[in-house]
């Protein structure tokens, strides 16, 4: 069965599916390397009309190699925005297509949602740093919210034991750079 | 997580893969729909900027035609001295009662269109710096009772997006000097001098204008549409111009039917230091934020406020 991408040299609505399935990674993965809502979803916008052009000369067949392609095309308006800071759009131009305006709400979202992965990452980094019978009960503590001798029970050791771990373990994240990176994006 | 529900998947996205999917049907022989025009991105700012022209176009009331007075000539005039200093305040009253009440101070680069002003809301005590250096606008929106060291600036480049000169994010304002320059070097209305008077040590000649909201407007149509929705609101402004020719002062109070009932606005915007020397910096990396939207995080342009309070849906 080939993939999207493969089809749409046959078919009028697959290069369109292509894109719903692929949109929201693209934008998500140039909101994170730019931290400029605007300029990525310009370069998202850019990489789909390039490809749009480009389509015809896909030469794979699955899905797996399309994306491939696209992220490659995605990395090269990347590397090309790194080295003018801008975003032509000139494939979008040539197409006649226009740039949909982001809305306030829209901007927001993006900044919120770059903002969240930057706190996740932060602290799954800093939880990564705890050995790992700690790391267990800072995550049943502080994510689900269980309570020590809840954790006591689930793990089999006593409730002293889980107490010295999540002490242990909240003295290291306390001197965590990667915890104070996380709070840094909390507070900006 | 289903397609779907993807946070990702923003409506802004669904408008450019519709846009695609046109696209693939027309390049299989069907039509494509109407792409549209390229939107600039001043057009965010559209809502402030029709409330500038509503207040900037009280500066000019029926334009007898070809009558080119001394205060077109004072922009040009001001230009040539490369840089002034403003201070500025804008008072608003709804149907007789004290709405709102700003006041900024600032300094303009006229050569490069450099500038820093800080914009001060007195009721509430917060306030918000614009700098625009090196085709980047910097923006610093602080709130009474936040912390200093939680403010960040937010950049966003303005000189060069999509091959045109954009406004600052936050549209103009009447008490921006740029906005006065551009209605006093096009207003054609009659002018009519008031005498002549000492300002701050300078000698100057007072003129008065009459002047009209509509044809202000009518310059600006392609910002503001439903120009005739104008025409009701009275205006006198008053210009003082040194022996340069450059404005000293402007004053404008002008009235009109908003949506709350009847608003008046004044304004007074003095220039001073002519020529002085000073350089607009851009704020140290460390405290510019990595977000890229200017004043969504912590609240509104208190003009956009004013804009909202007096004229949606004007």
């Amino acid at each position: 069965m080939p993939g999207l991408l493969a089809r749409s040299r046959s078919s009028d609505r697959s290069f369109a599916d292509f894109y719903d399935v692929m949109a929201p990674g693209v934008l998500r993965f140039f909101a994170r390397r730019t931290s400029d809502s605007e300029r990525a979803f310009d370069l998202t916008a850019e990489t789909f009309a390039k490809a749009f052009e480009k389509r015809r000369d896909f030469r794979g067949s699955s899905d797996e190699e399309a994306a491939a392609w696209l992220w490659s095309i995605a990395r090269n308006e990347l590397a090309r925005y790194h080295r003018s800071r801008g975003v032509e759009l000139a494939a979008l131009r040539r197409l006649g297509l226009e740039r949909p305006d982001l809305s306030e709400e829209e901007l927001r979202k993006i900044d919120e949602l770059t903002a969240a992965e930057d706190l996740r990452e932060h602290v799954d980094l800093a939880l990564a740093a705890l050995p790992p019978d700690q790391r267990e009960v800072i995550r049943l503590r502080f994510v689900d919210e269980l309570t020590y001798a809840e954790i006591a029970q689930r793990l089999g050791v006593s409730y002293d034991v889980v107490r010295a771990r999540a002490s242990r373990g909240l003295r290291t994240l306390k001197g965590s750079e990667h915890l104070l990176a996380a709070v840094r994006v909390l507070e900006i | 997580m289903t397609r779907a529900d993807d946070p990702w998947r923003l409506p802004a996205l669904e408008r450019l893969g519709a846009q695609l999917r046109a696209a693939e049907r027309a390049d299989r022989g069907q039509p494509a729909p109407h792409s549209g025009r390229w939107r600039p991105f001043s057009l965010r700012a559209a809502p402030l900027i029709v409330a500038v022209a509503l207040i900037a176009a009280a500066l000019d009331l029926v334009t007898p035609a070809g009558a080119v007075s001394p205060i077109n000539h004072a922009p040009t005039a001001a230009a040539q001295s490369r840089s002034v200093r403003f201070s500025s305040e804008l008072d608003v009253t709804v149907n007789g009662r004290g709405r709102a009440r700003f006041n900024e101070q600032g300094e303009l680069d006229f050569a490069t269109g450099d500038y820093a002003t800080t914009l001060n809301w007195p009721s509430t005590g917060d306030h918000i710096e614009k700098r625009r250096v090196g085709g980047m606008f910097y923006g610093l929106q602080s709130h009474s009772g936040a912390r200093p060291s939680s403010d960040r600036w937010r950049a966003i480049r303005i000189a060069g997006r999509r091959g045109e000169s954009v406004p600052a994010p936050g549209g103009y304002t009447l008490m921006d000097p740029q906005v006065i320059f551009r209605v006093l070097t096009g207003s054609r209305s009659p002018v009519s001098v008031v005498g002549h008077e000492q300002l701050e040590g300078a000698a100057t000649t007072h003129y008065r204008l009459s002047t009209s909201l509509a044809a202000f407007l009518a310059a600006e149509q392609e910002s503001v549409a439903g120009v005739s929705a104008y025409n009701g609101v009275a205006a006198t402004v008053d210009v003082w111009l040194d022996g340069k020719g450059r404005p000293r002062r402007v004053e404008a109070s002008f009235a009109g039917a908003s949506r709350l009932g009847e608003a008046r606005m004044s304004t007074l915007v003095d220039f001073t230091d002519y020529g002085a020397a000073f350089t607009v910096r851009a704020p140290s990396q460390a405290a510019i934020s990595s977000r890229s939207s200017v004043f969504s995080a912590r609240g509104e342009d208190p003009i956009r406020v004013l804009e909202r309070v007096l004229f949606a849906g004007h």
